[in-house]
């Protein structure tokens, strides 16, 4: 049966990988993969190129079969994808279709192959800003209109689950936006749309969850959130008069926090909390602050300092 | 399976494939009837090459005989469905389109058969073209050559039409099996059309030279003579029995690889 039972999709984590493993040779291009994210919500999934992203996608979608571990996709196991994939779709790495069909066409190839109903082709191509061109062979189309052709691909299924590879590849800054919006929207209807990138700032921008990858090893899965609020533990200090640098450092000595220099600023190991307190510190000592704000770092460094971690360990 | 024959018609009903592909059918059906047909009094017995020994007027007038040119031109046909066969499978591993097609239809056993299902029907659609390519020649030619025409248009007439019909489809599907297993194995159009064309008009013709035992099993000897209805060297019944046989192994072949190779293209 290609269908899943009312409970099957309501309850349950959209993703549960457990040690997933797949090996090419010698090469280990997923290794003890293991995490879970709960449905709904957009899902980042992280790494550089060759750090497993593509590997794992194919196996979720049964294209390739794990040498170990196991893994479910809306409460079924990766080794009986057609007990699923009805309610997934998906956008693999670069979007591809048939040149010499238009793209209604195309669409239509494949609500048939699948058995989605055939109205949803024209909805899904105007939901993408393609209806216009939707009679135009796909051998005219540019990156971008080839993107958004396979993102209507993926969302012919009404999928619970969307699973999209580099999905603004291609596109222009306004198109961009116009699919980080769309995803966000499919996010918030209580769909799971699950991203894989390698551009850390998209995901920052349009991510609820994140799952990041690094040579095939899990570097970090849960919330944004989470992660950005580590991000944000240090809070920035710049005093009006650069003669004050001395004093304000002895002031934030005193207080027992870790701070290093800057040109004409000190970024003080702390809270962003703290910071109101050390406005009271500081003020009550006669030194009048050109900026206080919490200093926090982007994903990219987040990413790159955890990478660098596991490299060391 | 349905789901799977009917996508993969809108893609075969395309007018650019299907009259593509019809084409140099059509073209090699209406050439194998004027070789035919051409000096049929005075050559009848002579060897003509690729398409094979002249009937006499006799043989043409027989109630088949309007439509033995198309057997003439099987061998051109047969390597033309094993092209239609390869590049069909082949350029979906070529394209990456073999991702998609398995995230809508998982079930690979499911695609597989439902595409060469397709690809089977599309190849009886260009071959009952081609046999009307090849009456309608044979009725335009005979009044020039003196060839009666009256058995043609019989009961008779109609059933060796049907019975070389089939034979000659068969055999024809059986040439694109034969492509279908070297386009999964290879996972390249060009490949598997040199491979296929390669081996069934050069190495064939050298195996049987060198092991003359071996000469009327090979695939596009047994193909030829099913297309024939049987030969001189060949029995129909052992040609039939020999071309399923290679008609089930290159199903069963294809069908296990490509239920089992993970898509990493």
């Amino acid at each position: 049966m290609n269908t899943l039972s009312p409970a099957d999709r309501a309850d349950g984590p959209a993703l549960s990988v457990n040690g997933l493993r797949k090996a090419f040779g010698k090469f280990k291009a997923v290794d003890s993969l293991t995490f879970e994210m709960p449905r709904g919500g957009v899902i980042g999934f992280v790494g550089p190129n060759g750090a497993g992203k593509s590997t794992t996608i194919r196996m979720f979608l049964g294209l390739i079969r794990p040498t170990g571990g196991s893994a479910e996709v809306l409460g079924h196991s990766i080794c009986r994808p057609a007990s699923y994939l009805r309610h997934v779709g998906a956008l693999i790495e670069s979007p591809v279709f048939y040149p010499g069909l238009s793209g209604s066409r195309n669409l239509r190839s494949l609500a048939r192959l699948g058995g989605y109903p055939e109205e949803r082709v024209p909805q899904v191509l105007d939901t993408v800003g393609l209806a216009a061109r939707a009679g135009d062979k796909v051998a005219n189309y540019s990156l971008g209109m080839k993107q958004r052709l396979g993102i209507a691909a993926a969302l012919l299924p009404d999928p619970e689950l969307l699973i999209l590879d580099e999905p603004t590849n291609g596109l222009d800054p306004a198109g961009i936006v116009e699919i980080r919006d769309l995803l966000q929207q499919m996010g918030d209807s209580g769909k799971t749309v699950f991203v894989s990138t390698h551009l850390l700032s998209e995901v920052q921008a349009e991510a609820d969850r994140l799952v990041m990858i690094h040579n095939g090893r899990l570097v970090f899965a849960g919330e944004l959130a989470e992660i950005m609020e580590k991000a944000c533990d240090s809070v920035y200090v710049r005093p009006e008069n650069p003669d004050d640098m001395e004093a304000l450092a002895g002031i934030i000595g005193e207080s027992g926090h870790v701070f290093r220099r800057e040109e004409d600023a000190i970024v003080i190991a702390a809270p962003q909390e703290w910071a109101p307190e050390m406005n009271r510190l500081v003020t009550g000592k006669g030194i009048n602050l050109r900026e206080l704000r919490p200093q926090c770092e982007t994903l990219e460094d987040i990413f790159l300092a955890m990478t660098r971690r596991e490299v060391a360990h | 399976m349905n789901r799977v024959f009917a996508a993969e018609w809108i893609k075969l009903a395309r007018p650019s494939t299907l009259l593509g592909w019809f084409g140099p059918v059509a073209l090699f059906a209406v050439m194998g009837t004027i070789f035919n047909f051409m000096d049929a009094e005075t050559d009848a017995g002579q060897f003509r090459g690729p398409f094979g020994i002249a009937p006499g007027p006799e043989q043409l007038a027989a109630p088949d005989g309007w439509i033995i040119g198309i057997h003439a031109a099987s061998s051109f046909v047969g390597l033309i469905a094993l092209a239609i066969f390869a590049t069909n499978i082949a350029r979906e591993y070529e394209k990456g389109t073999v991702r998609i097609l398995l995230v809508a239809e998982p079930n690979r056993f499911r695609l597989i058969i439902g595409k060469l299902l397709a690809l089977a029907s599309f190849i009886l659609v260009i071959t009952a073209g081609a046999t009307v390519v090849t009456m309608v020649t044979s009725l335009a030619l005979a009044p020039a050559e003196n060839i009666s025409i009256d058995s043609w248009l019989t009961w008779e007439g109609l059933r060796d039409l049907l019975y070389n019909f089939g034979n000659m489809s068969l055999a024809t599907i059986i040439w694109g099996l034969i492509g279908g297993v070297l386009a999964i194995v290879s996972r390249s159009a060009a490949i598997s059309i040199s491979a296929g064309v390669g081996f069934l008009l050069i190495f064939e013709i050298l195996i049987a030279q060198f092991v003359e035992s071996v000469g009327t099993k090979l695939p596009a000897t047994v193909l030829g003579a099913l297309a024939y209805g049987g030969t001189f060297t060949i029995e129909y019944a052992t040609a039939l029995w020999l071309s399923l046989a290679y008609g089930v192994a290159s199903i069963a072949v294809t069908l296990f690889i490509f239920v089992r190779r993970d898509v990493t293209d």
